[in-house]
């Protein structure tokens, strides 16, 4: 069977491989989260895999609909000159106003002239695969009361018989639990948006909490997201620790993965702490450095608090440093959250193996080591950051974000 | 509707930035994160925010070594701007970025009620 890849970092993963044809899935959000931009960004990706997309709009002009994709970063004028992108307008109607589209119902109110529509604009779309996007859900049931949720089995064979996929917007707002049991029922998959508010810090995360087509998704782990503009959907990661013995290497990590980088340091060593913003496959995710010198400590508590992750990093030549790293994790309250220890100078003489500091380390071999090297020894300047492989880089970036989400 | 914390927040800094001879302001937690920002565009906020707390927390370790007493606020003055960090609880901060020709006293009058507000809310 066909997939269908939605580009969402780690959410084509928990749908295994992405969406199926035929189906229905659901973005299910809980009242002040956007769920758009997700339906935004994966039929940007569909477009660009050649897919057609059909666009249900029944809450605001296609126009506005457009200006938003716009918005965030994505080209969306070449793919409806080329008649791959259009809309279903089911919302001029409502507000007497003449459709300029080229799909349009009169009676938005009446569901099975949406059907009939819809069976039209399929039927344009020619044989390749078609997404498409119900914004929204709740509107539908708000406009043609709950009996909608029925036609909309209707549309799944329509889907079957015309190769498309649906990708359905909702917004959990006081519906009656029997209409939710049955949105739910009728879904193949449900991906729900969620917050939680933390000391007025408000996170956002989604949960895949049906897939239909697989028993063996990873039900309930939450990834983290944040919306930004543009770029769309990024896992957002506001806090990974990085500490390590004094010179082992820290701010030369928090320069070498950040796209964006500041230290406060003195004479190459940093006597406050680095910060860093790493953009990185799909991850958004700020890195705190913390000062590696006994006397700083003090920093380190302060600093320490809710982090997500730890890169804790270690001087391969210098044995002294390995101890020192995990007084800082105790220090920082990091113990328990997921760590990966970065080897670093792993290609300087003296250094030991893996399996050498794994065992000096007493750490269990659940912890990855990623052994990293500087990108050029000759270009390596005293007291200044170094300039880490960005494979080294990548690879810790990769151990540590699969320990976390 | 009500208002959620974070907009609740984010007025206050408007607030602030009503203020005459105050540029932007930002509310962020001890340990660095970032929970309010309005501060001119070129800004990094994250960052601004994660400095911000290191160094209010490093004057109060410094001043915690002496034993004489809890830090009211660090006042950075710079050539072109002041930077005012006040405390706003135990879990909190609002730094403002003041113009340097502005009368520090009545100025911070503006940025303590801000700084009160926002520990009533974080509360």
């Amino acid at each position: 069977m066909n997939t269908y890849a939605t580009s969402i970092p780690r959410l084509d993963e928990f749908l295994d491989g992405g969406l199926k044809p035929s189906t229905l899935t659901v973005l299910w959000a809980y009242p002040g989260i956007e769920n758009a931009p997700f339906a935004y960004q994966t039929l940007m990706e569909r477009l660009e895999s050649g897919d057609s997309c059909i666009y249900i709009t029944q809450s605001k002009l296609g126009l506005t609909v457009e200006d938003e994709i716009r918005h965030y970063g994505w080209g969306i004028e070449k793919y409806k000159e080329a008649g791959k992108f259009f809309f279903l307008d089911a919302y001029s109607g409502l507000i007497n106003a003449e459709s300029e589209e080229r799909f349009s119902v009169k009676n938005a109110k009446d569901i099975t002239q949406i059907t009939d529509a819809l069976k039209n604009a399929l039927d344009a779309t020619g044989s390749g695969h078609t997404l498409v996007v119900c914004d929204s859900l709740s509107t539908l049931i708000d406009h043609c009361g709950e009996n909608c949720l029925d036609e909309l089995i209707k549309w799944k064979d329509i889907f079957k018989e015309k190769n498309a996929t649906g990708f359905f917007l909702f917004t959990e707002w006081p519906y009656e639990t029997k209409v939710l049991n049955k949105a739910r029922l009728i879904s193949d998959a449900i991906i729900q948006l969620k917050a939680i508010e933390e000391k007025v810090i408000l996170r956002e995360f989604f949960i895949v909490s049906k897939v239909s087509w697989n028993g063996k998704s990873k039900e309930g782990v939450s990834v983290p997201f944040k919306i930004s503009v543009p770029g769309g959907v990024k896992v957002y990661i506001p806090k990974i620790l990085v500490t390590g013995a004094y010179n082992a290497g820290k701010s030369s990590f928090v320069h070498s993965a950040s796209t964006k980088a500041v230290s406060v340091d003195r004479v190459g060593t940093t006597v406050a702490l680095d910060h860093g913003h790493v953009d990185y496959s799909g991850f958004s995710v700020d890195l705190f450095g913390t000062p590696g010198q006994e006397r700083f400590d003090p920093i380190l508590e302060l600093l320490g608090g809710e982090s997500l992750g730890v890169i804790a990093v270690v001087d391969s030549t210098n044995e002294q440093s390995f101890h020192r790293v995990n007084d800082m994790l105790i220090r920082s309250k990091s113990i328990g959250l997921p760590v990966v220890i970065v080897a670093n100078k792993a290609n300087l003489e003296g250094a030991l193996s893996i399996d050498k500091i794994r065992e000096k380390m007493h750490v269990s071999d659940a912890v990855p080591i990623v052994p990293v090297t500087a990108e050029d020894l000759s270009k390596v300047k005293v007291n200044e950051p170094a300039k880490l492989k960005d494979e080294d880089v990548h690879a810790v970036l990769d151990a540590l974000f699969s320990r976390i989400v | 509707m009500p208002k959620s914390k974070k907009e609740e927040l984010a007025d206050l800094l408007k607030e602030l930035e009503n203020v005459g001879d105050i540029d932007g302001a930002a509310i962020t937690t001890r340990d660095g994160l970032l929970v309010a920002s309005r501060l001119p565009r070129d800004v990094n906020a994250e960052t601004f925010a994660a400095m911000s707390a290191t160094m209010y927390g490093a004057a109060e370790t410094a001043v915690s070594e002496l034993k004489k007493g809890s830090v009211k606020r660090v006042i950075s003055e710079a050539e072109d701007c002041k930077l005012v960090a006040v405390d706003a609880g135990p879990s909190a901060a609002v730094v403002a970025l003041v113009r340097s020709e502005a009368n520090l006293g009545l100025v911070l009058i503006e940025i303590l009620k801000v700084a009160n507000a926002t520990k009533e809310l974080m509360k």
